[in-house]
């Protein structure tokens, strides 16, 4: 039994939907340079490239439990766990990120 | 033959069903792996396309990862169904179905549990070597972010907590009521946050994280930030009654800075603050100069370091492994009158064993410190390096410095090494002698301690304190540590182990509550800890 598609099929979508949305690629932020290594949390406004756009904000391995960022300009906390975080964007080009604070343990 | 016969069909079905099973997992097996990998393809092609010519890294999940502030693909996504608005019962609501209905809202539910079991002992003629359990620390708050963005205050956000100790293994008292941690109502944004409530003061946050052991019997608050040597470590505060601004982070650079109002009736903050009735401002709750039983309005009992208006603020900077802090705190007009009788209903001349007449009186305290930290690998894993050094001071006349047992510089070194996930760390904390002492001590035997015969000023209060502990990281919320120890101090000193952290203190007091000069304490502890 092979469920295989056949090529043509393949080459059919394709044509079909040649512009289909991708999940976005996650793009890391290194915070360890002004963020303690100990902070476990951070609160940073995310600014996007247009109002209805969003970003999600997560630490690695913690995507189900990011931090959703909606509009042009947004503040809210991410939970930290190491260096680094990812974040993806939905309806935007380009962010910018300013970090207002953290919390230690 | 039929029973056979029976067997016989039912042994095929269920070779062909299992059959069936297999091949239909294989198949499906072999079409995901195509797509994913069809994925990752495109992903790398849309890489090139876009000029993107460095090798594409990849998560955990093998999903590819730019480091850009510029997305790579050309055509931007859609919203994805995790951040669509939700309804409950028609409501729009951030959160699921048992979150708060309230739009554009978050609450989020904390805590700390820090439980231990001691072995101390204070070396003082009648107690010997005691075990204890205490509960340090341990607390649990929520917080609540309202994001405004969606009504028009792009980047800012109202925050409110409410944080409560947890007295865990201690008969708990109002120390523990809702709302005795951090608790405020603020708000937040692009120029940072400016709050109301209470608070750990900037100048305590400045450097708090600095010390390995906080919580522990080896806490650097015996010596840092604690004027008088002993329970309190009045410069190491939580401010109630408080106003305060923290900035955003400026390359590195922040800034924070507090007002508490001293809002009393007395002229000379021996009075409890308006709202705080039962507790004098400075003390600790139930404890160390707290007045408790309670005392009427209007009966100067607030008069062991009870002071009016307070400020503290703080300035740090942290880039790359390296810290660099400098703090500050005024208490204005603080209280001393309890260690001279002066102003005290029913008090009188406290007069030294050498003839001295105490004098205290009500004077501003202060302390300022500077503190440096550098974070690197040294190989065996990361190394953290922190040093602090501190001035404190009780601004008295030139006739009060033989009873100023508040000015002093204090020093304090820590190094934490880790390896894995254990972390080996040790501290050492210096107080200088101060100019003097309003006390008399106890000598330690049992026939001469109730007599108070040590005139303190006459000897030197100077204390050193040494630290060293592991602790293992069973994750990044939990752990489990072991520390250890010592305090020696000179004759006229009375520091005590614990203070302003662990769940009590370990003194150099005798059964009589007599206080013991001089006294070597040394604890050993091991403990748990949960963060959530």
């Amino acid at each position: 039994m092979d469920m295989t598609p056949p090529p043509a099929y393949i080459a059919q979508a394709d044509v079909d939907q040649p512009d289909a949305p991708v999940e976005p690629t996650p793009i890391k932020i290194d915070v360890a340079k002004y963020i303690p290594d100990t902070a476990i949390t951070v609160t940073m406004i995310v600014t996007l490239d247009s109002d209805t756009a969003t970003a999600l904000v997560y630490a690695p391995g913690d995507e189900k439990h990011g931090t959703v960022f909606k509009g042009r300009r947004s503040i809210d906390v991410v939970r930290l766990d190491g260096p680094a975080l990812y974040i993806k964007l939905y309806g935007a080009a380009k962010y910018d990120i300013q970090y207002i604070t953290y919390r230690m343990p | 033959m039929r029973k056979q016969l029976l067997a016989g069909t039912a042994l095929a079905a269920l070779g062909v069903i299992a059959f069936q099973a297999t091949a239909h997992a294989a198949t499906l097996d072999d079409v995901m792996k195509r797509l994913d990998r069809l994925e990752r393809e495109n992903a790398e092609l849309r890489a090139k396309v876009n000029g993107q010519a460095y090798m594409v890294k990849r998560d955990k999940d093998g999903k590819p990862i730019v480091q850009s502030s510029v997305v790579t693909h050309a055509k931007p996504a859609p919203s994805p169904a995790v951040v669509a608005d939700r309804t409950v019962m028609g409501i729009p609501v951030k959160a699921g179905a048992l979150g708060p209905l309230i739009d554009n809202t978050t609450v989020e539910l904390y805590g700390h549990f820090d439980l231990s079991g001691d072995l101390f002992n204070p070396s003082v003629f009648d107690q010997g070597t005691k075990f204890g359990i205490s509960s340090n620390l341990s607390y649990f708050g929520f917080r609540v972010r309202h994001n405004l963005a969606p009504y028009g205050f792009e980047g800012w956000a109202a925050v409110a907590q409410m944080e409560a100790q947890i007295d865990v293994a201690a008969a708990p008292t109002e120390r523990a009521a809702l709302g005795s941690r951090d608790s405020y109502l603020g708000l937040e944004g692009p120029w940072g946050a400016i709050k109301a409530g209470k608070s750990q003061t900037p100048y305590k946050l400045a450097t708090a994280a600095m010390d390995p052991f906080s919580g522990t019997l080896g806490d650097y608050n015996s010596i840092m930030g604690n004027t008088g040597g002993d329970n309190r470590a009045e410069f190491d505060w939580r401010m109630d009654h408080a106003v305060w601004y923290e900035s955003p982070i400026w390359n590195g650079f922040q800034f924070s800075a507090l007002f508490s109002p001293g809002q009393n009736y007395a002229q000379d903050n021996s009075d409890f603050s308006f709202g705080d009735e039962g507790q004098c401002n400075g003390a600790s709750t139930r404890g160390s100069g707290s007045n408790f039983p309670t005392i009427a309005l209007g009966a100067q009992g607030c008069n062991d370091g009870s002071f009016g208006n307070a400020y503290s603020a703080a300035a740090t900077y942290r880039n790359s492994g390296f810290t660099a802090i400098a703090a500050y705190e005024l208490h204005e007009q603080t209280n001393r009158q309890g260690d001279d009788g002066s102003g005290v209903a029913g008090g009188g001349p406290i007069i030294l064993p050498d003839g001295s007449v105490v004098s205290t009186g009500i004077h501003n305290e202060w302390a300022a410190k500077l503190g440096g930290g550098y974070h690197f690998n040294d190989g065996l894993g990361d190394l953290q390096l922190n040093a602090i050094y501190e001035w404190i001071r009780r601004d008295v006349t030139a006739l009060q410095e033989p009873f100023n047992e508040r000015s002093k510089d204090d020093m304090f070194v820590s190094a934490t090494q880790n390896i894995g996930k254990w972390s080996l760390s040790g501290s050492y904390t210096h107080a200088t002698n101060t100019p003097g002492n309003p006390a008399t001590l106890s000598i330690n035997t049992a026939a001469l301690a109730p007599a108070a015969t040590v005139q303190a000023n006459l000897f030197s209060d100077a204390a050193n304190q040494y630290a060293i502990g592991l602790r293992y990281h069973f994750s990044k919320w939990a752990s489990w540590y072991i520390v250890a120890s010592e305090l020696t101090q000179g004759q006229g000193g009375h520091y005590c182990l614990g203070a302003s952290g662990h769940g009590y203190q370990v003194c150099g007091r005798d059964a009589a509550n007599d206080t013991i000069g001089g006294a070597t304490l040394k604890a050993a502890t091991t403990g748990l800890t949960l963060d959530f």
